[in-house]
């Protein structure tokens, strides 16, 4: 298996910020190709655009996995229009004083296991029921494309191993 | 106008079917060919190229038609609100907090909010689900190439090294 990655692995490939969010880090999607094309050893420049394929399909796999984990952040259990209807019924009820309406601040941090927040997570599934549901698709096909992605390079590697062996020669 | 019709002249217009730039075809090609100088193939009138460059350009062809629906697929995976849409519903929440509507405005003003949500998720995810489709078409129609040309590819691959 090679191991060092050699300049022209990158020639021909879509360059990065063609398809990175400004979430994601070129750098890391760089690196993860690094590590894809060091493991897999693709040698031609069809082999090493299937490697691109499956790093992408990486990046999308995480990419909906944090995008459904956002959508379901407890903060998000109650949309813009429901905070103001609220907010304008406390106000309205207490002789119209106002309280400025304000989305709960989104903490990056780790998450504890709170099981206090699994009414708050459910609400927010029910609320984005309909997008969640796209995202849950594209998770679902990039792992697809990832898999076929991988199993195309494997037949087009046995292909590359399989003329590399000498036909048998029949002596009389 | 049906809206099938419709829908397929915003995506040309988007550029997700629209036709793939030459110069990254041709790049591609080169790549494909082993011929890092790119695109010799292209300079043959399309009577003379061999069945196997025709494979390799249509690959070519439908790598770059690949980039071209990843890159709006992936452009169509924010989740933000819409601009229009968030200014839309902004205005309408200030109408909450203004002393001299009726309560009666203050409640349609609500009542809209809500529409206006309701319409922009429902374009979003309309949006990402046909941004999903043409991905999967895009990468269907590479694959068939890609194994057109490994049905030709015998003496390519090892030049391609």
């Amino acid at each position: 298996m090679r191991q060092t990655i050699q300049p022209n692995d990158y020639a021909g490939l879509t360059r990065p910020e063609q398809f990175l969010l400004h979430d994601e880090s070129a750098v890391e999607y760089t690196a993860r190709l690094g590590e894809l094309m060091a493991d897999l050893g693709p040698v031609t420049y069809l082999e090493r655009r299937q490697v691109e394929l499956i790093a992408q399909a990486d990046v999308d796999i995480d990419r909906q996995r944090r995008i459904i984990a956002e959508c379901l952040h407890p903060s998000a259990a109650e949309s813009q229009a429901q905070r103001a209807a609220t907010d304008w019924g406390k106000a309205h009820l207490a002789a119209h004083r106002s309280t400025a309406s304000k989305a709960e601040d989104r903490s990056p941090a780790t998450p504890q296991g709170n099981p206090g927040a699994t009414p708050a997570i459910a609400k927010a599934y029910t609320r984005q029921r309909l997008g969640l549901e796209v995202h849950y698709k594209a998770l679902a096909d990039a792992e697809k494309r990832r898999r076929s992605a991988i199993e195309f390079l494997y037949a087009m590697q046995d292909r590359r191993a399989r003329k590399q062996v000498p036909d048998a020669e029949i002596i009389e | 106008m049906s809206a099938r019709a419709g829908s397929a002249r915003n995506a040309v217009r988007h550029g997700v079917l629209s036709e793939p730039d030459l110069v990254r075809v041709r790049e591609l090609l080169g790549h494909i060919l082993g011929d890092t100088q790119g695109g010799g193939a292209l300079t043959d009138s399309p009577d003379a190229l061999t069945a196997q460059k025709l494979a390799a350009l249509a690959l070519a062809d439908s790598e770059a038609r690949l980039d071209a629906a990843y890159a709006h697929y992936v452009a169509c995976q924010p989740e933000g609100v819409d601009p229009d849409m968030a200014k839309c519903v902004n205005m309408l929440e200030d109408f909450l907090h203004m002393d001299d509507m009726l309560d009666e405005d203050k409640r349609e003003a609500i009542r809209r909010i809500f529409k206006v949500e309701r319409f922009d998720a429902r374009a979003r995810a309309s949006r990402q689900r046909l941004a999903l489709r043409y991905l999967k078409e895009a990468r269907a129609t590479r694959d068939r190439a890609l194994a057109a040309f490994l049905a030709y590819g015998e003496k390519v691959e090892g030049n391609a090294i």
